[in-house]
């Protein structure tokens, strides 16, 4: 008696119809249980002879790849040649840790990824998993000290002797799903899932699946550990698909690492308008140039002759120094009221070269005003200015001359760094990066 | 090795028993699972054919695993809620014919190797995936637990099995030494198997049987 060996072969079930709607249904594999109908979407029993209709989930036409990884393609991952098999899109809640300046705690995620199933000739199996912050790979482990999150304050993980603080932990069901699974998949069901971070190897995730009575009923452990996209384009680049969407539709390694580094850019900008949003807010950068207050010094102000009538003009003797970092100036006017006192004033302030030629001026009606209905009031008044170039400026101040029953008034010259201006540069910044990312996401997709 | 020919007592196909521990044995050609017993044979349970998924292993099929000999002599099909899974019976020559369970579910392999239960193990209703019970000394960390029964077998056994026979089972790892275990409740005994993850690269087939 002689066999066939490694090229025996019984005859297999590797296509049928849909027994939903009659769409031709062909295995990538011969141990595939349920395979999903490319037409319609609904689940069927493979490797029974009627076909049973398992579930049926979302429609393929709303759940198209993110990029270019589909159903059939190859990929070689450690020398291995893998067929993508399968694909379920998840969605998840949970819990994610977070440690900030000494305290931390869990915040409530959501999260939608994409997971591959890659199946190798000899049933080896990984799942490229997909997002939109990019790839990761996932493989089924035997752990040598198995557990589950022991549902302390902070849900530590023990493993040994070692205990690990779960980073993730929540729950996930199946969308959509095409292809073929090995296992049923059940519309609505939810699977419980936990991570923590390993200090050498990646991310170690428990999977926990319940029944309606809250019991569980397996476990399975897999270990998980990133991917940049661009190994991820090697290892499917032997598909004449992928080659021509590298070439054609601008998904080349090149772009690739292209769109990491504005990816990388798109960050830094935000980060440093943020900051410069922060420090406007706060303005850290600004300085007070000058301040003076009725009654003026006349050590400092030399009395000249006004051209108004009622009205004493004063000048400052010595010149004010402005220099280069603080060119944008706010010069203003604060009057300070008794809050009984009615009055209405007219006072004026000109910033001037050092020709004594008037670069600028400010001027309000001051007054404070009531009456049965309530009172009325202006107080300050203040202007940003942007001096040409650093050097020293004059103050000219016209008041009236009866002020004396005026509480007080200050005037004052603030230099600041021009904040908000770099602020604006790098949100618009931002803003182009936002949309060069969006743009080329599209054209990829 | 002598080969002991009977007639299968529903169709009267010619039975090959090639081992002389086999207690059951498929017939080939109409699926019906026969008891071999002192009083002569019994038809047991009903006809049942595998639907087969294209396997690499098969009835009669030899070669070696990780350099140990073997011959495949029987397998049974189990039925659980998520699907299917297959138990290859191997006798291996190597260790004078010691019997190993190759199990096949979803395209991986685990190679069971039965272990003597040494002192009462929990009922299969009081034991909960997650915690951990002492089996022979050893903590099992228990990842699953469900309901199965035998959906059919092929070739010869050397116990009886009844197509439709509950088959409860849990699986674990032994705790600190990452080892996959099982623990069959059948409905006259307790079986704990310890296993060995396999890949296809580690079995090898001969061309001649």
């Amino acid at each position: 008696m002689t066999d066939n060996s490694q090229t025996y072969k019984i005859k297999s079930i590797l296509q049928y119809k849909c027994t939903q709607c009659g769409g031709e249904i062909q295995l990538f594999k011969k141990h595939t249980q349920y395979v999903a109908c490319a037409y319609c979407g609904t689940v069927t029993e493979a490797n029974t002879e009627e076909h049973k209709i398992i579930s049926s989930l979302g429609n393929p036409m709303n759940y198209p790849p993110r990029s270019f990884i589909k159903l059939g393609l190859s990929a070689t991952i450690d020398d291995k040649l893998y067929i993508v098999t399968g694909r379920n899109r998840w969605n998840s809640q949970f819990e994610e840790f977070w440690d900030e300046d000494g305290e931390n705690g869990y915040e409530t995620e959501d999260w939608s990824y994409d997971e591959w199933l890659l199946m190798a000739d000899d049933n080896t199996k990984l799942y490229l998993i997909e997002d939109e912050e990019g790839f990761s790979l996932s493989k089924a482990i035997t752990p040598v000290f198995p557990n589950l999150p022991n549902g302390t304050a902070l849900l530590d993980f023990i493993s040994g002797e070692k205990i690990y603080n779960v980073q993730e932990i929540g729950s996930a069901q199946i969308d959509f799903f095409e292809g073929e699974s090995t296992y049923e998949i059940r519309t609505g069901e939810r699977i419980r899932f936990a991570s923590y971070n390993g200090r050498y190897s990646g991310t170690y995730i428990v999977e926990w699946r319940v029944t309606e009575d809250s019991t569980i009923k397996e476990i399975e452990f897999f270990q998980e550990s990133s991917v940049p996209t661009k190994d991820v384009q090697i290892a499917f680049s032997d598909n004449p698909s992928v080659q021509e969407a590298l070439n054609t539709k601008g998904l080349t390694e090149k772009q690739s690492i292209s769109n990491n580094k504005i990816r990388t850019l798109l960050k830094i900008s935000v980060f440093v308008s943020g900051f410069f949003l922060f420090l406007s807010f706060i303005s850290p950068f600004s300085k007070n140039l000058a301040s003076f207050q009725i009654p003026l010094d006349l050590g400092e102000f030399d009395s000249i002759q006004s051209d108004e009538p009622g009205t004493k003009t004063y000048i400052t003797k010595q010149p004010i120094i402005i220099d280069a970092r603080y060119k944008t100036c706010e010069i203003g006017i604060d009057v300070s009221l008794q809050s009984s006192e009615i009055m209405d004033y007219e006072i004026q302030m000109e910033i001037l070269d050092q020709q004594k030629e008037v670069l600028h001026t400010i001027s309000g009606i001051f007054f404070y005003e009531y009456d049965d209905e309530g009172s009325n009031s202006k107080t300050s008044e203040s202007e940003k200015y942007r001096i040409d170039r650093a050097g020293g400026y004059y103050l000219k101040i016209e008041l009236p001359s009866d002020l004396n029953t005026i509480n007080s008034v200050k005037f004052y010259v603030t230099g600041e760094v021009m904040i908000m201006r770099f602020f604006l540069i790098e949100f618009i910044l931002s803003l182009f990066l936002l949309i060069f990312i969006f743009r080329n996401k599209k054209f990829a997709a | 090795m002598s080969t002991t020919s009977i007639n299968c007592p529903s169709c009267g196909g010619n039975l090959e028993v090639r081992h002389r521990f086999s207690k059951m044995v498929v017939c080939p050609y109409c699926n019906q699972s026969t008891f071999l017993n002192t009083d002569g044979l019994l038809a047991q349970g009903e006809k049942v054919k595998l639907i087969d998924y294209g396997s690499v292993f098969f009835i009669g099929a030899t070669g070696t695993l990780k350099h140990l000999k073997f011959e495949v002599i029987g397998r049974i099909r189990y039925k659980y809620a998520d699907g299917f899974w297959d138990e290859w019976l191997l006798i291996i020559d190597d260790l004078e014919g010691e019997e190993l369970w190759l199990q096949e579910d979803e395209g991986e392999f685990i190679l069971f190797k039965r272990k003597q239960v040494l002192k009462n193990l929990p009922p299969y209703s009081q034991t909960k995936v997650g915690s951990v019970i002492d089996v022979n000394g050893e903590a099992v960390f228990i990842t699953e637990k469900s309901k199965a029964y035998v959906m059919g077998g092929e070739g010869e056994l050397f116990f009886q099995i009844t197509p439709g026979e509950q088959a409860d089972y849990i699986d674990g790892i032994l705790y600190g030494k990452g080892i996959p275990v099982n623990i069959e409740y059948l409905p006259e005994e307790v079986v704990f198997n310890i296993g060995e993850e396999l890949f296809l690269d580690d079995i090898k087939f001969s061309r001649e049987v």
